[in-house]
């Protein structure tokens, strides 16, 4: 029964409605060089608020689905990866556009993208209610190691360095304990500014980081002359490509998923590695980066696989599974939803609902995919000097628009700053965004194991799960070293087709 | 010898620790904190320190000779275009919503280069109207009008 509500809920003409906005507003978002599906959620997200929670979400979710694949219509016709999560497409898409075969790169991408996307669906309605289950025997000491080991997972996302990462992370957690301890009634890094006394509102400082940071990087940068390639016939693809491709779909929609299932990861790095895992296992290999469909087929189905993979630890533990996911599950919060387990109780027809929408969003972006891609990748043509004014305009509008203050502007405005100098320091706003949503979650089980424990942290000894994800914890932060000479030289090449976080 | 970008921004790092931690002494006194689970500075404690080991190794990291990053110069756009935006900002419960998004829309096209001026008009008035019909009467925001307030919109 919880499925027909789902689905009821989504049929609904406004849902419907919302949810092809989302999917349109996604790609074309996705196109814009500089602009990405987390910026683009976090804009639309104080707007969000006088909508109700089904179709809020179900919109973000649409936004977040295409807009990963609206990348790569930039990628492949201008070689300026929309968002990172198509810096790989645009390896071999670039090339085979040049080549005079743009329809058929663009046909591929979109068909391949559906599949990885659908895929991760499937995974999403079997995988989320199961973990869930497992997620209820979980205490506070088992939620607070599982946040540290979503927390140390932020030193592999995409970014130049891990300790960077990790600062940003417990950066956004120092964010989070402003205002007045709910506890305690002690008054935390106000400064006796009232309107901290509540805490830093969340979407002023989304906005501020993703946006306006990225405002002040375009204001120093470079006007870049894009020669876009003109595109044919945009068809799906043919048998032969389809039959070259298909392992490669399959292999890269399974690590997709799976990438997008672990905290703090996200599309891009399920790209990167669908990309590799395509070229390794090909017999065309030495001719990746000289126009091979495989190419373009392995990170698109990778990275449209990791939104789906990214929203099942989202909404079955409230970890994020990626920064947009992040941002998705702070509409939850700010729609008086707590995801986690009890969130498939409370609301069970929700995990449904997003579920449908997200296939719905994946079969809108393949019809506008192939039709429209040539007018989409018109979009990225418009000069920065009008873009960005526009983003400013929408930046306030949101900020604003939330709880109706212009102390909310000026937090993002700051926010903004902070996050520039952080960009130039080589820091990411993802991390500190998943610190600031699991903030919170880390300060409120740790001080609920405390009481357990009788005040005596060692009796995190005593929980075998809890123990099992510090482990993996240190793991993954003992573990970059190693990682960072291994994939040095992979990030760097995505980094510089790449500006922006995912 | 000039320190690499990791090491300033290490040690940049640890001073703000340092400033924040004395912070954390001026905190009200806690006598509920105990019963709670942690006193109200612990969270913000624990995680100063993780901040400062973190930082700490950024900053080694940067002394080795390998690490040639240095910090970039800035281009005189952004801090212009930052000025800008935060005296609009500052100026919008004054001058209104539309009136202020006008004078981004002509400003900061031609501050970083354009000198389409018919666009830039056209664009400085389509934004602001956009805006005004899309959140004001489409979504009912209530936005700060500024004087246009008084021709009754």
């Amino acid at each position: 029964m919880d499925i027909l509500g789902g689905l009821l809920t989504i049929l609904q003409p406004a849902t419907l409605m919302l949810i092809v906005f989302g999917t349109i507003a996604g790609v074309l978002v996705g196109a814009l060089p500089g602009l990405s599906s987390s910026m683009a959620v976090a804009l639309l997200l104080p707007f969000t608020i006088y909508l109700d929670p089904i179709p809020a979400i179900a919109m973000l979710a649409s936004l977040y689905c295409a807009g990963t694949f609206g990348g790569s219509i930039t990628a492949i016709l201008i070689n300026a990866p929309g968002a990172p999560p198509a810096a790989a497409t645009a390896f071999d898409g670039y090339p085979l556009a040049r080549k005079g075969q743009a329809g058929r790169a663009l046909g591929m991408a979109a068909v391949a993208s559906v599949i990885g996307g659908i895929f991760s669906l499937i995974v999403l309605i079997l995988a989320a209610p199961l973990l869930a289950t497992v997620a209820y025997k979980f205490g506070p000491p088992e939620y607070f190691a599982l946040t540290v080991f979503g927390l140390s997972m932020l030193a592999s996302i995409s970014g130049s360095s891990a300790i960077r990462n990790l600062i940003g992370g417990a950066f956004g957690v120092l964010l989070s304990t402003v205002g007045v301890d709910l506890l305690t009634g002690v008054e935390r890094f106000t400064f006796n500014v009232p309107e901290l006394y509540e805490g830093i509102n969340f979407i002023p400082v989304l906005i501020g980081l993703f946006a306006m940071a990225e405002l002040l990087n375009q204001a120093g940068a470079k006007a870049k002359k894009l020669q876009r390639i003109a595109v044919g016939r945009i068809a799906l693809p043919s048998r032969e490509d389809f039959r070259a491709c298909w392992k490669t779909i399959l292999r890269s929609s399974g690590l997709g998923t799976f990438i997008g299932i672990l905290p703090a990861e996200g599309s891009t790095m399920a790209a990167m590695i669908g990309y590799n895992e395509a070229k390794r296992w090909s017999p065309n290999g030495k001719n990746f980066g000289e126009g091979e469909i495989e190419g373009v087929a392995g990170p698109e189905a990778a990275n449209n696989a990791a939104t789906g993979g990214a929203m099942v630890p989202t909404l079955a533990l409230g970890i994020p599974g990626s920064a947009t996911a992040a941002v998705i599950l702070g509409g939850l919060q700010i729609q008086g939803l707590r995801p986690g387990p009890y969130l498939f109780q409370n609301q069970p027809d929700l995990l449904y609902a997003i579920f449908f929408s997200m296939l719905i969003a994946n079969v809108v972006f393949l019809i506008f995919g192939l039709a429209g891609a040539r007018y989409f990748s018109r979009i990225s043509m418009i000069p920065r000097e009008f873009l960005w004014p526009g983003v400013f305009c929408l930046c306030v509008v949101g900020a604003y628009g939330g709880a109706q203050s212009m102390v909310d502007v000026y937090i993002m405005l700051i926010s903004g700053l902070v996050g520039f100098f952080l960009n130039r320091a080589g820091f990411s706003s993802a991390p500190i965004i998943m610190g600031l949503v699991l903030g919170h979650l880390v300060e409120s089980s740790l001080g609920q194991s405390m009481i357990l424990f009788d005040q005596d942290a060692t009796g995190f000894l005593t929980r075998p799960i809890a123990l099992l994800f510090f482990a993996l914890a240190l793991l993954r932060v003992l573990s970059t070293p190693l990682g960072r000479f291994i994939s040095a030289k992979r990030r760097a090449k995505v980094d510089r087709l790449a500006h922006g976080n995912e | 010898m000039s320190l690499s970008r990791d090491s300033v921004t290490g040690i940049l790092l640890l001073v703000i620790c340092a400033l924040l931690w004395y912070a954390t002494t001026t905190f009200d006194s806690d006598p509920m904190g105990m019963t709670t689970g942690m006193p109200a500075t612990e969270m913000p404690r624990l995680v100063i320190g993780v901040i400062a080991m973190l930082s700490l190794a950024l900053t080694v990291q940067g002394l080795s000779p390998k690490n040639k990053t240095r910090f970039g110069a800035v281009a005189w756009q952004v801090p212009v275009t930052a000025i800008i935006l935060g005296a609009i900002a500052v100026l919008l419960s004054t001058i209104g919503l539309p009136l202020g998004f006008f004078i981004v829309c002509t400003v900061i096209p031609i501050l970083w280069g354009s000198r389409r001026y018919v666009a830039i008009v056209l664009f400085a008035l389509a934004t602001p109207i956009a805006i005004y019909v899309i959140f004001q009467l489409l979504l009912s925001v209530r936005l700060p009008l500024g004087p246009l307030a008084a021709l009754g919109l």
